[in-house]
C-alpha cells in the first residue's frame, strides 16, 4: 500500500492520541483515587453509589435521631421508676397503718404524709424533659396531670316550649329594617295552662306549691238526668252494696283543664261572643308597619305581652313585669320566643310575613309551625297555625316539642360546675326567679329521687339527696347582675376524677430505620389510670384517695384492702418501664446495626468507585511506556525524507 | 529528419520535464493542503507527423489522481463522526450536570429533605428543628433549579450551535455555487479545472459533515446539492438560503427552514436525514427534553405529594382567618373538573377566640365531576352562609362566620367572621394541595419555579408536622418522611430515589454509547482517510524521487538540445 505523508502524520497523530488519552484517564484516577468520576465511567455502579450514599446519609441522621430519642426515654424511665419507689413508700405507710396496734392519731398522721406522697406523685407524673411534659400525649404543651378544681361548663336543660329561629341574625343588621316585612298583625294566642311540677319532689314548699296548683277534685256522686244518684250495679244488675249494707253510688272525678283538655263541655251552651272575648284575652296582636327593625320587633312582642297582663311588676320576670311570653336575641344571634312555663302557645294569624321571614320552628320537631301562604293567609300545619288544628275528637292538638327537654344555649347561664365526684349531677330549677328567689333541686340519680328544695344562689354548694356535702361539687353563675332563672332548667354535671388527664391518648410514633416505627412515649393514662378493658390496671389516685379516707375513718380492713391495689398499681408501672426499657434496648440495636450498615456500604462504595492502586500504578507504567515508544517511532517515521539523502 | 525537427523534439521534451517538474513542485507545495489530489502530469509520444520517425513527446494531461469509491467513503464517514461527536459533546455536557458521584448535588440535597423531615418527626415543637428543614427545603428548590437552569443552558448551547451552523451553511453552498461557475467556465475553454474541482468536493465535505446531503454533477459540469428531491440547496450556479426559524412549540427552539426559488420559506427541519445539525435537533428534541421532563416530572411530583400530605395538617401558628390558594385557575380551567382530585373530603375546624373548636366543616368531593365553583359553593352551604331574601334567592351573606369565595382572577379565598377563625383539619381529597391552600412548596412549571411557601419562610411555626395545633403530633411529619420510601413516580412505579437513579444510569448509558460510537467512527473514517490518502495524497519521497526523475530529463533534454546545437554548428561551420 502506499503511505502518503498525510496517512503518516494521522496515524502518528491518532495514536499519540490514544496513548495520551489513557494516560489523562489513569492519571485523573491516580490522583483522586478514583475510577468513577463520572456516570458514563459505570452507569450501573454510579447509581448504586448514589443509593449507598443515600442510605448511609438517612443512617446518619437516624442515629443523630435515636440519640435524642434515647434521652427522652431514659427521663421517661427514671421518672416512672421514681413514681414506683414514691408507690412503695406508700405501701410501706399502708402496711404501717394496717397494723391493728396503729392508734387513731397515728392513722391520721399517715394520711398526711399519703397525702403529701399524692401530691408529689402529681408532680412527678407532670415531670418534664425540657420544655416538654413526658406524659401527657403528644400535647407536651399541656400539663397532663390536675389536681380536680377547675370549672367546666355545663349543660343546661329547660323544659318547656321555646322557639327558635332558623337562620341567625347579625348584630349589625338588628337597626336596620327588616327586609320583606309587611304591614298588618301578628297575633298569638296565649293560653294558660297548669303548671306541671317534676315528679319526685317532695318537699314543704314544693307540696304546698303543688297543692295549690293541682287540687285534686274530690269524687263527687254522679247524678243521672234528673239529678239521682246512680246506684252502682253488679252483673246481674243488682245494686252493689257497702260493708254498712247501704248502695254504693257510681263516683266520678270532675273533668280538669289541661293543656291537652277538650274545651270546657259544661260551658258549651257558652255564646259565641262570650267565646271569642275569651279568646281575645288570650290574644296579643302585635301590630307592625313593615319598616320596623329586629330590635323594633322584639321590641313591640314584649310590650304587647307585658300589656296583656296589665303592666303587673313582677322582679322575677326577665323584664321585670308579668309576661306570658319573652321574645329575646339569643347570645348565639338566633332569635327565640319564650312562653312563660304553663303557657299555651300558638299563632292565630300572621299577615306581616314576620315568623315566615324568620323561619320560627319548634327546636324539637324542627318544622314550622307556622307558614303563611302568597295571599297572606296562613297554612295549617299544625297546631300553631291561625286556626288551631283539631284531632279526631275535635281537640286542638297542644303544640307540639312542649313539656319536652329542649337544649338552651348554655351561654344564657354560663352555669359551670366547679370540683371532683365520681356521681353525676341533675341540679333542677323548680321555681323560676333571680339568685335567692328560684329554688332548686338535685339528684344523683338521673331523676329517680330528688333532694329537698334549695334556694339557688349565685354559688351553691352541692348536696346529694341524702343531704350531704359531697365530693366538693359547686355549683357556679358566671353572669352577672341578676338574670331569671326560668322554672324546669336543668344544669348537668357529670362526673370526674380526683386527678383528672389533660393529655391525649395519642402516642408518638417515631421512624428510626426504613419505615420502622418505634412508640417514643408513655401517657400518664396508660401509668396510673384504669382502662376499662385492662383488668391489670387501676386508677392510682383512686386508690389514694381511698386510702386516706380509709386511715382518716380508721378503717381497719380498708387499710388493708387498698394493699392489694396498691401492688396491682406497682405492676402496671413496671409494666411500663419494662416497655420503655425494650424501646431503649430496640432503638440500640438499631444503632449498632445502623453503624454496620454504614461500614458496609462504605466499603461498597469504595469498591465501586476507588482505583485499586497497585493496579493503577502498574497500568500507569505500562501507559507511560507504551506513550514513550509511540513518540520514540513516530520521530523516526516522521523524520527521514529522501531529502536528507539528496544533496 | 530535419535537424529542425530534431530541435523541436528537444525543446518540447524540455517543455514536457518543465511541466513534470511543475507538477512535482504543486504536489510539494500542496502536501498540507486540504482535500487536494495530488496531480500527475501524464505524457504521450508527439507521434509522427509524416510518417517514420517519432516526434517526441508531450504532454498529454494532468490529472487529478483520486478514487471516487473512496472519497464518497470518506464523505460518509465523515457524516457519522460529526454526528457521533456531537451526540458525545452534548450528552457528555448533560452528564456533567447529573455527576454527582460526590454526592453534593440533588441527590444529597433530597437525602437531607427527607432526613428533615424523619428528624422533626422526633421533635415536631422544636423550632430550630424547623428551620433546618426550612434550608434543607430551600437548598433542595435551588438545586432544583439549578438543575433546570443547566439543562435549559445545553439547550440554548444547542440552538446557538445551530444557529452558526445555518450561516456555516450558507457560505458553504454560495462557495459551491461560485466554483460550480469557474468549473464550467474553464472546461468550456478546454481547460483543466482540478482545483476548483478539489475545492468543490472539499466543501460539499465540509457540508455534508453538516447536513447530509445528495450530490450529483449535471451535464455542464455543476455540482447539484440536495437535502432531498426537490429541495436543492445549489441548483446549477444559485445556492438557497437555509434559515434558522423560530419553533411553534418553543419560541427559543431553532427550526431548519430553506429558503424557495419564489422565496417561500420551507422547513426542512424534518427532512433532514443526518450530519451533526440533524443530530443537534435529535438531541435536542430527545435525550435533552426527556431528561427536562423527568426532572420536572419529579419535582412537580414532589410538590404534589408533600402538599397533599402538609395541606391536611395544622402548624403550631396554623390558626387562620383568612387564606387565598395560591394557584389561580383561567376562565377554561374554572369551568372544567379540578384534575388530580380523589374521592374523599376534605375539612375545616371553626374554632372560638379561645382557640376552643367549635364547628367542623366536612366537603365530600366528587372527582371528574367538582368544578372549583361547586367546591366554592359546597363549602358554602357547610358552613350556612347563603341567606335567602323574601323572593327565596339566595345570595352569600355580607358577614357570616366563614365563607369561601371565587376571585375574579380566579384564586379561592377562604375568610373568618365575627370571632371565628379555622384551621385545616385534614384532606383526603387533594382539594387543597390542587388549588395550593396550606401548601409546603410552591410551584406551576416543575423545576423551574419550584420554592417554598413563603409564609412558612418567614414563620416556621406555621409548618404542619401534625394536626389541630397539638404540639408533639408528629404524624405529618412522619407521613412525608416516609414519601422516601414510596413509589410515586412514573405511575406508581418508581421511588424519587429510584426515579433519579434511572435519570443518572440513563445519561451515563448514552455517554458510553456515544464515546463507543464516536470512537468506532473515527477508526473507520482513519482508515478510509487512509485508503483515501493512500491514492490521493503526495508522498514527499516520490515527489522527491519525481523531482530527481524531471531534472534528469530536463537535463538530458537540453544536452541532446546542446548537441543538436553543436550538430547545427558543424552543419553552418562546414
Amino acid at each position: 500500500m502506499r503511505v502518503s505523508e498525510v496517512t503518516k502524520h494521522n496515524t502518528v497523530r491518532a495514536n499519540l492520541n490514544t496513548n495520551a488519552a489513557e494516560l489523562q484517564e489513569i492519571q485523573t484516577a491516580m490522583s483522586n483515587g478514583k475510577i468513577l468520576n463520572k456516570p458514563s465511567d459505570d452507569p450501573i455502579g454510579a447509581a448504586l453509589v448514589q443509593d449507598y450514599r443515600t442510605s448511609i446519609n438517612a443512617a446518619k441522621n437516624i442515629e443523630k435521631n435515636i440519640g435524642m430519642d434515647k434521652v427522652w426515654l431514659n427521663a421517661t424511665e427514671g421518672t416512672i421508676g421514681q413514681l414506683v419507689e414514691s408507690m412503695m413508700q406508700m405501701k410501706t405507710k399502708a402496711m404501717e397503718g394496717g397494723t391493728g396496734g396503729a392508734s387513731k392519731e397515728e392513722r391520721s398522721a399517715l394520711a398526711n404524709e399519703i397525702e403529701l406522697i399524692a401530691k408529689d406523685f402529681v408532680k412527678l407524673g407532670n415531670s418534664k424533659k425540657g420544655k416538654l411534659f413526658l406524659f401527657s400525649g403528644t400535647k407536651t404543651f399541656t400539663e397532663p396531670l390536675k389536681l380536680n378544681g377547675s370549672v367546666v361548663e355545663t349543660d343546661a336543660l329547660y323544659m318547656g316550649t321555646r322557639l327558635k329561629a332558623d337562620s341567625k341574625t347579625i348584630p349589625l343588621d338588628m337597626e336596620k329594617p327588616i327586609a320583606g316585612l309587611k304591614a298588618g298583625n301578628l297575633v298569638i294566642n296565649l293560653e294558660p295552662a297548669p303548671d306541671k311540677i317534676p315528679e319526685g319532689i317532695k318537699d314543704a314548699a314544693a307540696e304546698e306549691a303543688a297543692k295549690a296548683a293541682e287540687v285534686a277534685p274530690e269524687p263527687v256522686q254522679k247524678l243521672d238526668e234528673a239529678g239521682n244518684p246512680i246506684p252502682k250495679l253488679d252483673a246481674e244488675g243488682q245494686p252493689v252494696l257497702d260493708e254498712n249494707g247501704n248502695p254504693v253510688y257510681e263516683m266520678e272525678v270532675p273533668a280538669v283543664v289541661t293543656a291537652e283538655g277538650p274545651a270546657e263541655p259544661a260551658k258549651v251552651e257558652e255564646t259565641a261572643e262570650e267565646a271569642a272575648a275569651k279568646a281575645k284575652a288570650n290574644q296579643i296582636t302585635v301590630a307592625l308597619t313593615g319598616q320596623e327593625s329586629m330590635a323594633e320587633v322584639i321590641e313591640l312582642i314584649n310590650e304587647a305581652a307585658i300589656a296583656q297582663e296589665k303592666y303587673v311588676e313582677d322582679v322575677h320576670s326577665i323584664s321585670g313585669f308579668k309576661s306570658r311570653l319573652h321574645a329575646e336575641m339569643g347570645k348565639d344571634n338566633y332569635l327565640y320566643i319564650d312562653p312563660s312555663v304553663g303557657v299555651k302557645f300558638n299563632v292565630v294569624s300572621d299577615d306581616t310575613g314576620f315568623l315566615q321571614k324568620m323561619g320560627i320552628t319548634s327546636i324539637k320537631d324542627g318544622s314550622p309551625i307556622a307558614s303563611v301562604n302568597d295571599a297572606g293567609e296562613a297554612v295549617g300545619v299544625n297546631a300553631a297555625v291561625a286556626e288551631p288544628a283539631l284531632d279526631e275528637a275535635g281537640n286542638p292538638i297542644a303544640v307540639k316539642g312542649a313539656n319536652e327537654p329542649i337544649v338552651l344555649d348554655s351561654d344564657i347561664y354560663m352555669a359551670q360546675f366547679k370540683g371532683y365526684s365520681k356521681a353525676d349531677y341533675t341540679v333542677k330549677v323548680v321555681r323560676g326567679g333571680d339568685y335567692g328567689h328560684a329554688r332548686y333541686v338535685v339528684s344523683d340519680d338521673g331523676g329517680e329521687s330528688w333532694s329537698k328544695i334549695q334556694i339557688l344562689n349565685r354559688q351553691n354548694e352541692i348536696y346529694n339527696p341524702e343531704g350531704k356535702a359531697n365530693d366538693k361539687v359547686r355549683l357556679q353563675f358566671g353572669v352577672t347582675g341578676s338574670p331569671f332563672f326560668r322554672e324546669g332548667t336543668e344544669f348537668h354535671f357529670e362526673g370526674n376524677e380526683f386527678v383528672e388527664y389533660y393529655g391525649n391518648d395519642q402516642i408518638k410514633q417515631v421512624p428510626i430505620d426504613n419505615g420502622i416505627k418505634v412508640a417514643l412515649n408513655i401517657t400518664a393514662k396508660e401509668l396510673l389510670f384504669k382502662n376499662p378493658n385492662d383488668t391489670e390496671t387501676v386508677n392510682t389516685f383512686d386508690i389514694m384517695h381511698r386510702l386516706i379516707s380509709s386511715l382518716e375513718s380508721d378503717d381497719e380492713e380498708a387499710i388493708l384492702e387498698s394493699l392489694n391495689e396498691i401492688d396491682t398499681s406497682i405492676n402496671q408501672l413496671l409494666s411500663k418501664k419494662a416497655q420503655v426499657g425494650a424501646t431503649v434496648l430496640e432503638l440500640e440495636d438499631s444503632e449498632s446495626r445502623l453503624a454496620g450498615d454504614i461500614d458496609t456500604k462504605l466499603s461498597e462504595i469504595s469498591d465501586i468507585e476507588d482505583i485499586d492502586l497497585a493496579k493503577g500504578a502498574i497500568d500507569m507504567n505500562k501507559a507511560e511506556l507504551k506513550h514513550k515508544v509511540a513518540l520514540d517511532s513516530a520521530a523516526r517515521l516522521v523524520q527521514p525524507t529522501l531529502i536528507n539523502f539528496l544533496k | 529528419m530535419t535537424l529542425n525537427s530534431a530541435l523541436g523534439i528537444g525543446k518540447l521534451s524540455m517543455s514536457v520535464a518543465q511541466t513534470g517538474q511543475q507538477t512535482t513542485g504543486h504536489n510539494i507545495a500542496n502536501v498540507d493542503t486540504e482535500g487536494f489530489s495530488r496531480q500527475d502530469m501524464q505524457q504521450t509520444t508527439n507521434g509522427p507527423a509524416v510518417a517514420g520517425h517519432g516526434g517526441g513527446s508531450k504532454v498529454q494531461t494532468v490529472r487529478r489522481i483520486q478514487d471516487g469509491f473512496t472519497k464518497e467513503k470518506v464523505v460518509g464517514e465523515q457524516n457519522e463522526v460529526g454526528t457521533w461527536n456531537t451526540r458525545e459533546k452534548i450528552l457528555t455536557e448533560a452528564e456533567a450536570i447529573f455527576t454527582d458521584l460526590e454526592g453534593k448535588k440533588l441527590r444529597n440535597a433530597l437525602d437531607e429533605f427527607w432526613g428533615s423531615w424523619g428528624t422533626l418527626a422526633h421533635e415536631p415543637e422544636s423550632g430550630p428543628m424547623r428551620k433546618a428543614l426550612l434550608t434543607r427545603s430551600k437548598a433542595l428548590t435551588e438545586r432544583f433549579q439549578l438543575y433546570d437552569k443547566r439543562l435549559s443552558g445545553v439547550r440554548d448551547t444547542i440552538n446557538a450551535k445551530l444557529s452558526s451552523h445555518v450561516l456555516q451553511v450558507n457560505q458553504i453552498t454560495e462557495q459551491i455555487a461560485r466554483l460550480n461557475k469557474q468549473v464550467e467556465q474553464l472546461e468550456n475553454r478546454g481547460r483543466v479545472a482540478n482545483d476548483a474541482r478539489d475545492q468543490r468536493e472539499a466543501l460539499l465535505q465540509n457540508l455534508s459533515e453538516l447536513v447530509e446531503v445528495r450530490s450529483f454533477e449535471n451535464e455542464r459540469s455543476n455540482l447539484e446539492v440536495q437535502i432531498k428531491d426537490g429541495q436543492s440547496l445549489v441548483h446549477g450556479r444559485k445556492s438557497y438560503e437555509m434559515i434558522g426559524t423560530k419553533s411553534a412549540e418553543d419560541l427559543n427552539d431553532v427550526q431548519l427552514g430553506l429558503r424557495g426559488p419564489n422565496g417561500e420559506i420551507i422547513d426542512v427541519t424534518g427532512d433532514i436525514t443526518g450530519g451533526i445539525m440533524r443530530e443537534l435537533v435529535d438531541q435536542r428534541d430527545g435525550n435533552i427534553r426527556k431528561f427536562h421532563q423527568g426532572i420536572n416530572e419529579m419535582a412537580k411530583e414532589l410538590v404534589f405529594r408533600v402538599n397533599a400530605i402538609h395541606s391536611g395538617g395544622t402548624g403550631l401558628k396554623g390558626v387562620k382567618n383568612s387564606e387565598t390558594s395560591a394557584y389561580s385557575l383561567n376562565e377554561d380551567a374554572q369551568k372544567n373538573p379540578l384534575p388530580f382530585l380523589k374521592a374523599g373530603d376534605f375539612k375545616f375546624h371553626m374554632l372560638d377566640s379561645e382557640g376552643a373548636i367549635t364547628d367542623t366543616l366536612l366537603v365530600n368531593v366528587d372527582p371528574g365531576k367538582d368544578t372549583v365553583k361547586s367546591i366554592v359553593e359546597k363549602i358554602n352551604r357547610a358552613a350556612g352562609a347563603y341567606e335567602k331574601d323574601d323572593k327565596g334567592v339566595e345570595t352569600l351573606k355580607e358577614v357570616t362566620p366563614f365563607k369561601a369565595t371565587l376571585d375574579p382572577e380566579g384564586s379561592v379565598s377562604l375568610q373568618s367572621d365575627m370571632g371565628t377563625n379555622f384551621t385545616f383539619a385534614g384532606d383526603t381529597s387533594n382539594f387543597f394541595a390542587v388549588m395550593g391552600f396550606n401548601s409546603f412548596f410552591h410551584s406551576l412549571d416543575g423545576a423551574r419555579d419550584i420554592k417554598v411557601n413563603q409564609e412558612l419562610v418567614e414563620d416556621e411555626m406555621k409548618i404542619a408536622v401534625g394536626s389541630d395545633l397539638v404540639p408533639s403530633d408528629n404524624r405529618i411529619g412522619v407521613a412525608i418522611g416516609d414519601l422516601q420510601r414510596q413509589a410515586v413516580l412514573s405511575d406508581g412505579t418508581m421511588s424519587f430515589d429510584e426515579f433519579y437513579n434511572g435519570q443518572t444510569t440513563e445519561i451515563g448509558l448514552l455517554v458510553q454509547d456515544a464515546q463507543k460510537g464516536a470512537k468506532s467512527h473515527g477508526e473507520m473514517l482513519s482508515q478510509y482517510e487512509a485508503l483515501r490518502d493512500s491514492i490521493s495524497s503526495v508522498n514527499i519521497d516520490e515527489e522527491m524521487a519525481n523531482m530527481v526523475k524531471y531534472q534528469r530529463a530536463y537535463e538530458s533534454s537540453a544536452k541532446y538540445l546542446s548537441t543538436v546545437d553543436q550538430m547545427t554548428q558543424t552543419v553552418i561551420n562546414m
